[in-house]
């Protein structure tokens, strides 16, 4: 049951992974460990509750490997380094294509997707854009457009309700 | 009750904090709240899950879509089209008043007698004094008088009004829609 449920759920699950550790080999890693813990753990877990349950895992074994990374020496050398410049971690070239390999987004969402930002006001693309795509921070945006930060920040919470609200899109993920 | 906890009750505020938590954006303290909050919600997982894909997605489209121009911030000036119909409205007056002066100016170069009534007319001999007054557009010789009439037509033909005209009556017409309220149904 939780074998089965594990296959069932891979995608989500790794997709979930990246969006807690934005790192999409530490992602694969923790996916792994997440389905030894819970075959481990299966006779503890109730049908009704199985989803649940393995996302509860991969949050917490998720949460662990950072932990983990943190206490490794040559990591926290680095991660000091990000820290102090506060970089925004965001998705690299490398995480697209893991993503992209394991059919983890489908082709088809990502055509609606590009129609979808391009009928966005202009304003709510570059947003949009800049922060998902280029990965700068809201500060970085809102200073090179000479704009206030909860400009920007309503420009880009409105913007993605947008797509959100496009029956198109909503049509797309239900495929 | 905290600030995770309220923009969690909500389905707007919910997509904007996980969308917030996929991008990095909350501090350590609300990061573990949103932990939490994901242990005791799996709803809330599967909007981890879908912001993360929208993220990704969003990642993809742009990587294929050329850069456009950037927003420029500050808008051009609008002219309403009351201020555009005003405008012409005096440059017409002003030419108006062009020609009416140029006409007056026009007029002190022929003689009074020329500008005889034709009900004042009694007799033949009468109409053939008037009729002699008139220019014989059959020569075409351009004599000492024509040459004024000429110089006077070529002013005539160009009644554009001059900026300084154009500009007093601007002020002048300014001055007059201060004294008196807007009418919003005028034209």
């Amino acid at each position: 049951m939780v074998e089965r449920a594990c296959v069932q759920w891979e995608r989500d699950l790794k997709v979930f992974l990246l969006g807690v550790l934005r790192d999409s080999h530490l992602a694969e890693d923790v996916f792994q460990k997440t389905v030894i813990q819970a075959i481990g753990s299966s006779e503890f877990v109730r049908q009704e509750s199985l989803k649940g349950w393995l996302f509860a895992i991969a949050l917490n074994e998720a949460r662990q490997s950072q932990r983990e990374k943190l206490r490794d020496a040559k990591q926290r050398e680095k991660l000091a380094e990000q820290l102090a410049v506060e970089q925004p971690q965001r998705l690299t070239g490398v995480d697209v294509r893991w993503m992209t390999e394991r059919g983890l987004v489908n082709p088809d969402v990502v055509d609606v997707l590009r129609v979808s930002v391009a009928r966005l006001p202009k304003e709510m693309q570059q947003v949009i854009r800049q922060r998902i795509y280029e990965g700068r921070t809201f500060a970085e945006i809102a200073a090179e457009m000479d704009l206030p930060l909860g400009t920007v920040l309503t420009w880009m919470r409105r913007g993605l309700q947008k797509l959100r609200e496009d029956s198109r899109l909503r049509d797309s993920w239900d495929q | 009750m905290s600030e995770i906890t309220e923009q969690l009750a909500t389905t707007e505020g919910r997509d904007w904090l996980t969308m917030h938590f996929v991008l990095g954006e909350l501090t350590e303290q609300q990061s573990a709240e949103f932990d939490a909050a994901m242990l005791n919600d799996s709803t809330l997982c599967d909007a981890v899950v879908h912001a993360s894909r929208l993220m990704l997605g969003i990642a993809l489209a742009c990587e294929s879509t050329p850069i456009f121009s950037p927003v420029p911030v500050t808008p051009p000036v609008p002219v309403s089209s009351r201020s555009r119909g005003r405008r012409m409205g005096i440059e017409v007056i002003a030419s108006a008043v062009m020609g009416v002066m140029a006409a007056f100016v026009y007029s002190q170069f022929l003689p009074l007698s020329s500008f005889v009534p034709v009900t004042s007319l009694e007799s033949p001999a009468d109409v053939d004094a008037f009729v002699s007054l008139l220019p014989d557009e059959t020569t075409g010789d351009v004599g000492a008088d024509d040459e004024d009439f000429a110089f006077l037509e070529d002013s005539l033909t160009d009644l554009t009004a001059p900026e300084w005209l154009l500009t007093a009556v601007e002020l002048e017409q300014d001055q007059t829609d201060a004294n008196t309220p807007v009418d919003s149904n005028v034209y």
